[in-house]
């Protein structure tokens, strides 16, 4: 049996405590996660916005709308409007003085009520998802309702035409239902959202299906404590000494973690995808078939390799298991906040979003994201890999100085 | 044919910065004896070890056996040196036969060694499916040899070997050694511990990075002055 046999029947035996502690950790994540989403809600009902407004606006009802959305006090937000040409809108988009903009087409108002299924495009700051998606997506949802539930109106219409003495009233009522559903119910997607890069958007749904497989398998690496500290050295040392170094060692000893947290990595998509409805919450999954949700998994699953190296590595730092666990906790903590984990990336400076994309964690961020969204993913790819070379030199760095240490 | 069989080592070296802890040291371990180097803790006895194992770089020296420098000869060094390091270099959630299949190169070397060879003598095959993790330090500390016995090298390293052992393991050890020598076997232990001593044919104290040969007489005293 070589080293990493022995390693994999280590992982192996470990399973039932690991099992064990990620079940605590699952519950830890889904409370912070409960409780993140309800100061996230309590934070976005003191959300003072902007929106610019480019192209024809100058309608009457258009600009009673606005005034009336502005001014509803039961409203969420705080919302302000202001008139701009698209280039200014792009600029204030872009030095953030906007939250986005709306682009009216010529003659909105009378294609609306010519029939015709003219949209408005709301352009947002970012591809990824924002309060101002949010936002958004709620602004279109009310128009949309107030255009789709105005049938009310017609029934009501009937029935002061009646009361007034009017007849025939049901060949009329079911003349204006026709061009009622002719006209105006295909307008329910009155909106459509759009991003200067020309990236699709994520859903809030996706951005947290990506955060909390990120959070789960980075703090998996507080259950492989004892898998992976050794505070005595000499099994290192005897090992060396048979011809197997520090390179066979670390690697032997991260492949087996590896596939310890594939198992787990398995485990956690079987029951996402068994509970049929956490899945089909994720706009970006729908309509994927078994096989569909399968390759995308295992695509997923590239995450793996570079965190177990994180883990590997932070393990090597200290020797001291109660160390160990709080630097991998920290780290963690750090890494996870910076890639936007608790808060949306979009809520930080320009600089850290940046930066973020260059970190471990944000770099499966990207990644998963760029899956969700079906776009390539190869440079995010690319940075998995080098991460996971950079964590692997780092380990093999300090398992080398601890074996000649004497 | 016995002078082939005997171990030099040569002016081997070694420092730890600005400090010296092994400085020219030469010594000749000779086949069907067992060699005790004595000294304070930090002295360089491990550090010594190590460097015969090949776990450690010298500074300079080399250790010759049967014509070849086993320092620069890691291929033959395997195969001629077992080395059980101070600690416990077995790993928690596997068993005594997991550890053994792991070191030695097939099952039924195992079978053999179990039955009448040096897994035997040690008495391993009580514990065999017993994890680590429930093994007295007695076990762990025979286990251990065993496993460094895997290549049946003809030089064995002992870095304290019976350190916080009972009197039943510590005299299992002692009767393994002694057929180890009967057999031309070379040992080189270092000890902290007075009962050891009678184990070993010839005694030196480590001091400032060189060799003193000792005689012990008994007298525990004057010994722990001698350090």
């Amino acid at each position: 049996m070589n080293y990493f046999r022995a390693q994999l029947k280590r992982a192996a035996r470990s399973f039932i405590p690991v099992f064990v502690t990620m079940l605590a950790l699952a519950a830890v994540l889904g409370t912070v996660c409960v409780w993140q989403m309800r100061s996230r809600l309590g934070e976005e009902s003191r959300q003072k916005l902007v929106l610019g407004l480019v192209g024809d606006a100058s309608d009457s009802f258009f600009r009673l709308g606005m005034e009336v959305i502005e001014s509803m006090d039961a409203s969420r937000y705080s919302l302000e409007f202001v008139q701009l040409k698209e280039s200014e809108a792009r600029r204030a988009l872009e030095d953030r003085r906007i939250s986005g903009y709306l682009r009216i087409p010529e003659d909105f108002v009378e294609s609306v009520w010519n029939g015709e299924n003219e949209k408005v495009t709301v352009v947002v700051g970012s591809s990824r998802y924002s309060v101002t998606t949010l936002l958004v997506e709620e602004l279109a949802r009310v128009v949309s309702s107030m255009i789709t539930e105005s049938q009310t109106g017609i029934y009501a219409y009937t029935d002061w035409a009646r009361e007034n003495g009017a007849e025939d009233l049901d060949e009329s009522v079911l003349r204006l239902n026709l061009k009622y559903f002719d006209v105006i119910l295909p307008r329910d997607g009155i909106y459509q959202v759009d991003t200067p890069d020309s990236r699709p958007s994520l859903s809030l749904q996706g951005y947290y299906f990506s955060a909390l497989f990120l959070l789960f398998f980075l703090f998996m690496g507080l259950t492989g404590a004892s898998f992976m500290i050794r505070r005595d050295r000499s099994l290192y040392q005897l090992l060396s000494a048979r011809g197997r170094g520090a390179a066979s060692q670390v690697v032997s000893e991260w492949g087996a973690w590896c596939i310890l947290m594939a198992v787990f990595f398995v485990l956690v998509s079987a029951a996402a995808g068994a509970a049929q409805g956490a899945l089909s919450a994720v706009p970006e999954l729908e309509g994927l078939s078994p096989a569909g949700l399968i390759r995308l998994f295992a695509v997923m699953a590239l995450m793996l390799p570079m965190l177990g190296s994180l883990h590997c590595f932070l393990y090597q730092i200290t020797e001291s298991l109660v160390g160990a666990v709080l630097l991998e906790f920290c780290v963690y903590l750090g890494l996870s906040y910076l890639a936007g984990c608790f808060y949306p990336l979009t809520f930080f400076p320009e600089s850290i979003q940046r930066a973020s994309a260059f970190l471990p964690a944000g770099t499966v961020m990207a990644y998963v994201q760029a899956l969700l969204r079906g776009e390539g993913a190869a440079a995010p790819a690319l940075g998995l890999l080098a991460w996971t070379a950079v964590f692997l030199c780092g380990a093999f760095v300090i398992r080398r100085a601890r074996i000649l240490r004497s | 044919m016995a002078t082939d069989m005997t171990a030099r080592v040569l002016g081997l070296s070694r420092r730890f910065g600005k400090r010296t802890i092994l400085d020219g040291l030469s010594l000749k371990l000779f086949p069907g004896t067992c060699t005790g180097i004595l000294g304070e803790n930090g002295c360089g006895k491990s550090t010594l070890l190590s460097i015969l194992a090949g776990t450690l770089r010298p500074g300079g020296g080399s250790f010759l056996y049967q014509g070849r420098d086993l320092l620069k000869d890691p291929a033959f060094r395997q195969k001629a040196v077992g080395y059980v390091p101070q600690g416990t270099p077995l790993m928690d959630e596997l068993t005594a036969m997991d550890h053994l299949r792991l070191w030695y190169p097939g099952k039924k070397e195992i079978e053999k060694e179990l039955e009448d060879g040096v897994l035997a003598i040690l008495g391993i095959g009580d514990f065999l499916k017993v994890p680590v993790s429930r093994m007295s330090g007695g076990m762990k500390k025979r286990l251990s040899i065993g496993c460094a016995m895997a290549s049946h090298p003809r030089i064995l390293l002992l870095d304290e070997p019976s350190a916080a052992l009972d009197l039943i393991c510590k005299e299992r050890i002692g009767v393994y050694l002694s057929q180890f020598r009967a057999r031309g076997g070379i040992v080189l232990l270092t000890t902290h511990d007075i009962q050891e001593l009678p184990l070993c044919d010839r005694l030196f104290i480590l001091k400032k990075g060189r060799l003193v040969p000792y005689e012990y007489d008994g007298n525990y005293h004057r010994l722990a002055g001698s350090l």
